[in-house]
């Protein structure tokens, strides 16, 4: 990989722009582990010990401002942030090997990784290895015909279940009420998840961070949109 | 495409239009089922609603006009025949599943005790990929094309199919453990999955290792699968654990598989392979006293000039079926490997049924990934540009 010289300033997001839009059904250059045994998580976690594994996930992490407050919130614990897009992904690791470098010995803890969460999880975790999954503004993907590309559906629903931990939850967040609907709709149907109550959704230490931490939402807030949150838990 | 199947008595055989159930010894021709031409006139509803039953109102609003505009177009249009996607015999040889293209719906025939006769006529969302009975055969189970697996009620003809679970690519086979509490499945994304059942939900867990596409599976005992792929391997695997047992090189990608028992603890595997002319491997597989399989490469069996599509064993023969200009052929192999000689006559009956049948190959390059590199140029750029800062 090219990297920034000695990045001495984080990288400019001018240069790592990208359509909001990916196929995830199509084949993509793509080198993915054939088995989890396979990943070397220490190229993503210098100081990785043997005991410790990715605990958090940040589905469609896009330029990695939540999967950062993530880092500052847990420091002992793992978390990885997947995006498909090329220049996105290159972004947040640029980021994230930026940050390293301005603030010796922190952000340890997190990195992001090219991939296609739809097709690829079980390649990576094992059963029951994710204690939390993030799924904020994702696209909507609008058109009947493209439900499929949701990162919500059914079937997914039950990948991440695998991957997930009982107990473990599922965060989403959307500016799009429809989408909102549908996610609801999607994880209060499947026998795996259950919605916390509206008290624990708000007490939840993270529940601030997500109105405030990733970019898309940070747009948000200036055009004075709406946001949906939904927390789901593993049963 | 065709199907070649053996539930005994019966050789099965599907192209196009016309399915035939023949006795292997006598050739004498059991029954056959000719499609019939137009399935909306007995009964086939659209099948574009068939996608999740939990949508939103609007989008259902949405799918009314949908469908009033594809009942508007069959008026207008001609009407496509059906034609023969994949047919299945039940375990209990009652029932005959086929899926059909052109009209898509999924046909079940009951076969006992009378001639063929077709008792139910119901969607299919997409081409079909792999279909397949429960063990009890009270329910098949259809994946299509883009990796969704529906359930259709053998006993309640008139149930909706259901939505089971999905892959995010095309699912090759599907097999159900004799107990029914674990169905196996394998994409062309290199994954076998073992997903509970009924409790489909629930992925137990998945057999990762193949490098392409898994082409078909088959279980040698209650705890282990053997699987192909067009990684050029053949693995045997503990499926309830996810662990890899044994992997084995194949001279070219595999496409089907098939077993028979040649003996206690001694099966023959048949790979269909994708290279011209030498097209059909044979192993051998031995349970040692310790419970373990070994795999040993037999031999292999050349076609030249046929491409093969499906094949199966009867007895301690192999049959396989195929395509020679364009049209159907039949061969079979003894024991030894030796095309055999004495059924000859009989066979050209077989393909005398299927004369006037053209059949084009699928093209199975289409099976491996696409490798398209949307990477290096970026890089390439971004080194130019961070070069560009340094001068």
């Amino acid at each position: 990989m090219v990297q920034e010289p000695c990045s001495i300033s984080l990288p400019q997001k001018r240069y790592y722009r990208q359509r909001a839009h990916s196929n995830p059904i199509a084949d993509h250059c793509f080198d993915y582990p054939a088995h989890p045994d396979n990943v070397n998580w220490q190229e993503f976690y210098p100081n990785i010990t043997p005991d410790q594994h990715v605990e958090f996930a940040d589905i469609g992490c896009g330029y990695g401002g939540f999967l950062v407050t993530l880092g500052e919130m847990f420091p002992d614990r793992l978390a990885i942030g997947l995006e498909i897009r090329v220049k996105v992904s290159d972004y947040v690791m640029d980021r994230i090997k930026a940050l390293r470098t301005l603030h010796q010995g922190k952000y340890n803890n997190i990195a992001c990784l090219r991939t296609n969460a739809m097709k690829y999880l079980p390649n990576y975790f094992r059963k029951a290895q994710l204690d939390k999954m993030f799924f904020l503004y994702p696209d909507p993907h609008f058109k009947r015909a493209k439900h499929k590309w949701r990162i919500i559906n059914q079937a997914l629903l039950s990948e991440y279940a695998y991957v997930l931990r009982k107990g473990g939850l599922v965060y989403t967040m959307t500016d799009v009420e429809d989408l909102h609907n549908w996610i609801v709709q999607h994880m209060e149907k499947h026998p795996l998840y259950e919605r916390l109550t509206d008290e624990e959704e708000k007490t939840d230490p993270i529940t601030p961070k997500l109105y405030h931490s990733s970019e898309e939402g940070t747009k948000v807030v200036r055009n004075k949109g709406d946001h949906f949150l939904a927390i789901f838990r593993r049963i | 495409m065709t199907t070649l199947l053996y539930s005994d008595p019966e050789l099965v055989i599907a192209l196009n239009k016309k399915v035939i159930f023949v006795n292997p010894n006598d050739l004498q021709i059991f029954k056959e089922i000719e499609l019939p031409e137009d399935l909306y006139a007995l009964g086939l509803k659209a099948s574009n609603n068939l996608t999740e039953p939990s949508e939103l109102a609007a989008e259902k609003s949405e799918e009314k006009c949908e469908q009033s505009k594809v009942s508007k177009k069959l008026k207008h249009v001609k009407i496509e025949p059906p034609s023969i996607l994949h047919v299945k015999l039940s375990p209990d040889n009652r029932l005959c599943a086929v899926t059909t293209s052109g009209q898509k719906a999924v046909l079940l025939y009951q076969c006992r005790p009378e001639q063929a006769k077709l008792v139910s006529v119901r969607p299919l969302a997409r081409a079909s990929s792999v279909i397949t009975f429960s063990p009890d055969s009270k329910v098949l189970l259809v994946t299509d094309k883009s990796g969704d697996c529906y359930k259709y009620d053998c006993e309640n003809d008139e149930e909706e199919p259901q939505l089971l679970f999905g892959h995010f690519s095309i699912v090759y086979d599907l097999v159900w453990t004799p107990d029914s509490k674990y169905i196996v499945t394998c994409d062309r994304d290199d994954k076998i999955r073992v997903t509970n059942y009924p409790a489909t939900h629930d992925i137990h867990g998945y057999c990762l290792g193949h490098q392409e596409f898994v082409s078909a599976l088959a279980f040698l005992d209650e705890d282990t699968i053997i699987s192909v792929s067009g990684d050029k391997t053949l693995r045997l695997w503990d499926f309830k654990n996810g662990r890899e047992l044994t992997m084995l090189e194949l001279p070219a990608p595999g496409l089907r598989l098939c077993l028979r028992a040649t003996g206690e603890n001694k099966l023959e595997a048949a790979v269909l392979l994708y290279q011209p002319d030498e097209c059909i491997a044979l192993y051998e597989l031995t349970k040692s006293d310790t419970s373990k399989w070994l795999v040993k490469e037999r031999q292999i069996l050349r076609i030249p000039g046929v491409i093969v599509n499906s094949i199966c064993f009867i007895n301690k023969n192999l049959y396989a079926s195929g395509i020679v200009d364009e049209h159907f052929t039949l061969r079979v192999f003894n024991v030894d490997g030796c095309e055999s000689k004495v059924s000859g006559d009989w066979i050209k009956v077989i393909e005398e049924q299927f004369k006037t049948e053209v059949w084009k190959p699928e093209d199975v390059s289409a099976w491996f990934k696409k490798r398209f590199d949307n990477v290096s140029d970026y890089l390439e750029r971004k080194k130019r540009r961070i070069e560009e800062k340094q001068k």
